[in-house]
C-alpha cells in the first residue's frame, strides 16, 4: 500500500483509530510518519500538535459510518475543529467538551495518561467533588487499581475528615 | 525606561546563592490558569481581554502574596523594558510580543510574577535561587488556592485545568531548574546525560526557554507532561532528575582536573579569566562562554581571584538590555560591547581586591 501523505513510498506504518463507531485508517511511510510526528510527539509547541491533529484527521479514510459534512464547532466561542487543527490551540474552556471525541486520543498521545490526577480548584462545589470521587473509587477498586484507589481514598479523607 | 529602578533592588539572581548553587542556578514553578466563560487569549478580542485584565486586577488585591506588587501593562512598556524583564525571566517572549490587552504583576523581590493574557489568561510564576522546587510548589499552591477563591478557573474533572494549548492541560504545572553543566559539556558527556530525558518525561532547553539555543552551558530542565501525575509527583520527578544530573556534573568537573587533560583544562579556565578581565569590548555570548568556564573553575577550587557570587551577578548584568539600562543611554552595539567589557573589568578588579584582603 502506498503512503497516504506523499503517495510515493510504500506505507510501513498502519494506524487504525475507532472513535464513536467510526473506523479511520491511516497509512504512512516511515519518513512521513517522522515528519508528522505520528510515532511519538518529540517536542511541544503548537506546530507539533497541529501536525499531529492534521495527521490523524485529514489523511484518514472513513469506513463504516462516514460523517461527511459534519464540522465540529464550539457552541460558545465558535471555533471550528479545523481552526484548532491548524493552530494547535483551543478557543475556550467549552471547546474541550465540544471536541472531546477528537481531543481524547490526542491528549493520550501528548501526556502519559489523559486523566487529571492533580489538585482541584478550591471553589469547586465540595458535594460534586465528593460524589465524583466516590464513583472513581468504586471504579478503581473494580478495576483492581488499588494504588489509585488508595490515592482517591486519601483525597476523600481531606474533604471529609 | 520605566524599570530602571529595578536595577537597584536585588533580584532573586543576586545575593545569596541557593541550595546546590554550584550547579543549580535557579528553580521555577509555573502554573497556567484560565477563567471560565472567557475565550482563551490567542482567540479573544481586545474587549474581552480587557475584561479579563480587569477581573484579575480586581482579585489580586485580595491575595496577600500580591501586596506591594507592581503592575505593568504591556502597552506601556518600552521595548527596552520588555527586553529587561525577559532577561530577568519575569515575562516570556510571548507576552513581550503581545499588542493586545495584557499585563504583568511583579511581587517585591522579583520572586513572584503573574502574567495576564499571555497564552493563557493567567500564568503564575515563582522563581528562587538554587534547587528549591518543593518549597516553591508549596508557595505556588497556596497562591493558586487564594486566587481560585476570587476567580472562577476553567476546570474539568476529567482533564483538570483547561489551557489554551493541550500540552499544558491537567495540572498546568511546569517545574523547572536552570542548571550549569560545563563539566558535562567539556567532557563531551552532555548528550549521554540529556539524551534519554524525553523518555522519562523531562525536557532540556537553552537559557531563554523553548526554541532558544544553549548558551554558557546553561540548561533549563523541566517536566514534559502536565497530565497523568499529581503536582507533587511532577515536582518530585524533576527534583530527583536534577539531583542525578547534579551528581554527574560534579563528577565530570572533578574528572576534568584528573588525568592527561588536566593541565589543558586548567589552562583553558585561567585563560578565560585572562581574556575576560582584560577585554576592551565583548559580546554577550562570548561573555557567557568565558564566565561559564571561570565559574566552573571557582567551584572546582582553582585559585582564581574571583568569587562565585560575582560571576553569577555578571551573568545577569551583562545581558544586552541590562547593559543598556545600567548605562542609561541608547547605545550602539559597539558601544554596548565596550560598556560591557568595562563593567566586567571593574567587577573582576573589585572581586580580586576583596579576595586578596581575605587571603591575608
Amino acid at each position: 500500500m502506498i503512503c497516504g501523505l506523499c503517495n510515493q513510498n510504500e506505507a510501513s506504518i498502519h494506524f487504525t483509530e475507532i472513535i464513536n463507531n467510526e473506523v479511520m485508517k491511516l497509512r504512512l511511510c516511515e519518513e512521513c510518519a517522522k515528519t508528522k510526528g505520528v510515532s511519538l510527539p518529540k517536542g511541544f509547541g503548537h506546530f507539533h500538535i497541529a501536525n499531529l491533529l492534521a495527521g490523524l484527521s485529514d489523511l484518514t479514510e472513513e469506513m463504516g459510518h462516514p460523517q461527511k459534512g459534519k464540522i465540529p464547532v464550539c457552541p460558545v466561542c465558535g471555533t471550528t475543529f479545523e481552526e484548532v487543527r491548524t493552530s494547535g490551540m483551543l478557543g475556550c474552556a467549552s471547546c474541550y467538551e465540544a471536541f472531546s471525541l477528537h481531543l481524547a486520543p490526542l491528549l493520550k498521545r501528548i501526556h502519559p495518561a489523559a486523566r487529571h490526577t492533580g489538585k482541584y480548584p478550591k471553589r469547586l462545589s465540595p458535594a460534586l467533588d465528593e460524589n465524583m470521587l466516590r464513583r472513581e473509587l468504586q471504579e478503581a477498586i473494580s478495576r483492581e487499581e488499588f494504588e489509585k484507589a488508595a490515592k482517591i481514598r486519601d483525597r476523600l479523607r481531606t474533604i471529609k475528615p | 525606561m520605566i524599570l530602571a529602578d529595578m536595577l537597584k533592588s536585588k533580584s532573586m539572581w543576586l545575593g545569596v546563592e541557593g541550595p546546590e548553587g554550584d550547579v543549580v542556578l535557579s528553580s521555577r514553578i509555573r502554573l497556567a490558569r484560565n477563567l471560565k466563560n472567557h475565550t482563551f487569549p490567542p482567540q479573544a478580542k481586545d474587549l474581552e481581554l480587557t475584561k479579563v485584565v480587569e477581573a484579575v486586577l480586581a482579585a489580586t488585591p485580595k491575595v496577600s502574596a500580591f501586596e506591594g506588587a507592581r503592575i505593568h501593562h504591556t502597552k506601556e512598556l518600552a521595548t527596552l523594558d520588555k527586553k529587561f524583564l525577559l532577561e530577568r525571566h519575569l515575562i516570556s517572549h510571548e507576552l513581550a510580543s503581545r499588542n493586545s490587552p495584557s499585563c504583568v504583576l511583579l511581587g517585591p523581590g522579583e520572586s513572584l510574577s503573574l502574567m495576564v493574557n499571555e497564552e493563557d489568561h493567567i500564568r503564575l510564576q515563582l522563581l528562587r535561587c538554587g534547587l528549591d522546587l518543593d518549597r516553591l510548589w508549596k508557595e505556588a499552591n497556596r497562591i493558586d488556592d487564594d486566587l481560585s477563591a476570587q476567580l472562577d478557573f476553567a476546570f474539568s474533572q476529567e482533564w483538570g485545568y483547561l489551557t489554551s494549548c493541550p500540552t499544558n492541560t491537567g495540572t498546568g504545572l511546569r517545574a523547572s531548574c536552570l542548571v550549569h553543566l560545563p563539566g558535562l559539556v567539556l567532557s563531551d558527556e552532555i548528550n549521554k546525560v540529556l539524551g534519554g530525558l524525553s523518555r522519562i518525561g523531562i525536557a532540556a532547553r537553552g537559557l531563554y526557554g523553548e526554541g532558544t539555543k544553549v548558551m554558557g552551558e546553561l540548561f533549563q530542565i523541566s517536566n514534559a507532561f502536565t497530565m497523568g501525575s499529581s503536582e507533587e509527583e511532577i515536582v518530585d520527578s524533576v527534583e530527583r532528575l536534577v539531583r542525578q544530573v547534579l551528581a554527574y556534573e560534579r563528577e565530570a568537573r572533578t574528572n576534568l582536573l584528573k588525568g592527561a587533560k588536566a593541565r589543558l583544562n586548567e589552562d583553558r579556565i585561567f585563560r578565560a579569566y585572562g581574556t575576560l578581565s582584560q577585554a576592551r569590548a565583548i559580546h554577550f555570548e562570548e561573555t557567557l562562554f568565558l564566565l561559564s568556564k571561570i565559574r566552573m573553575g571557582v567551584c572546582m577550587g582553582l585559585d582564581l581571584p574571583v568569587d562565585r557570587e560575582t560571576l553569577t551577578e555578571l551573568m545577569v548584568l551583562t545581558q544586552p538590555a541590562h547593559v543598556q539600562m545600567i548605562k542609561g543611554a541608547d547605545l550602539s552595539p559597539a558601544k554596548r560591547d565596550e560598556a560591557r567589557a568595562e563593567m566586567i573589568r571593574k567587577a573582576l578588579a573589585k572581586a580580586a581586591g576583596r579576595k586578596a584582603v581575605t587571603k591575608d
